[in-house]
């Protein structure tokens, strides 16, 4: 079970490298393509925020999503404190 | 649309009109340099100048980022790294003083990376290797498989692929070395990463 989940994770690996070449190959920038991803992130958080909240303005959205955020990186933090500093 | 690509021309339009000495570390610096991943702020360290560390505060806060100048003071005096939340967005910028001899020496040995029509100093590919091992620190209690978990594991793993034959090894050992990652270091490097052979 643990060597299969680590050979998936691998492959990830190895498929986000071939992923990288290719849009080097493509001559996309990087960040083009970060754009891309958090603008892809943000409109489908937006849709899952206003089907639980129907009538939030577009300010409460945003701040909502921003507290998420701000969620997120805590625990990222917290969970590298519990592997020995990572 | 542009979400990021707004963000960043705001962050570095202000850090050029300061003309304050910037560089761009961390996931960006990594994502510049070919790595395809999402992050949803900036690390940038920047020089200690007390009457442009001033400036910038209020300049931040007449571009719609929450900042208050105690945090400023906060990370002049305590040399931590700072998050200032921007207004219009979900991103974040996390700010460091330069104070220790590695910010000071990423600082002025920034290469410049060309996007959008701006001109952005950022980390040489050494400096984020080294400062993506400082950040993993010891991984002896990890096996394989937890290792992949972290994204700062798989950013050395891809940029030190990508960029294997241009590294220059032996400033990155030595470095290493003076931390006594060495070991963190040489695990990571000896990471096999090989494709599976496929099956007939």
């Amino acid at each position: 079970m643990d060597l299969d989940l680590f050979n998936i994770r691998k492959q990830k690996l190895i498929r986000e490298i071939e992923a990288s070449n290719r849009l080097r190959q493509l001559n996309i920038h990087p960040l083009d393509a970060l754009d891309d991803l958090i603008h892809g992130i943000i409109e489908l958080r937006k849709i899952g925020l206003k089907k639980q909240y129907p009538n939030a303005s577009e300010k409460v959205l945003l701040s909502t999503m921003r507290e998420e955020t701000k969620k997120l990186s805590y625990i990222k933090k917290a969970i590298r404190i519990t592997h020995g500093g990572i | 649309m542009a979400e990021f690509k707004t963000f960043l021309t705001r962050v570095i339009k202000i850090l050029n009109q300061l003309k304050i000495n910037y560089v761009v570390v961390g996931g960006v610096a990594a994502i510049i340099k070919g790595r395809v991943r999402s992050t949803t702020d900036i690390d940038i360290i920047i020089e200690k100048d007390l009457d442009k560390l001033n400036h910038l505060y209020d300049l931040l806060a007449r571009n719609e980022f929450d900042v208050l100048r105690e945090q400023i003071n906060y990370a002049l005096k305590e040399g931590y790294s700072i998050s200032i939340f921007d207004k219009k967005s979900i991103m974040r910028l996390d700010l460091k003083i330069a104070k220790a001899t590695d910010e000071q020496e990423v600082l002025e040995q920034a290469s410049i990376e060309e996007y959008a029509g701006l001109k952005i100093r950022t980390a040489s590919i050494e400096h984020i290797l080294y400062g993506k091992i400082l950040y993993i620190g010891s991984i002896d209690d990890l096996n394989d498989k937890d290792l992949l978990e972290f994204n700062d594991i798989s950013d050395f793993l891809i940029l030190y692929n990508q960029y294997k034959s241009e590294i220059d090894h032996a400033w990155l050992t030595e470095k290493i070395r003076q931390k006594n990652l060495l070991l963190t270091y040489n695990r990571l490097i000896a990471f096999p990463l090989e494709k599976p052979k496929e099956n007939n």
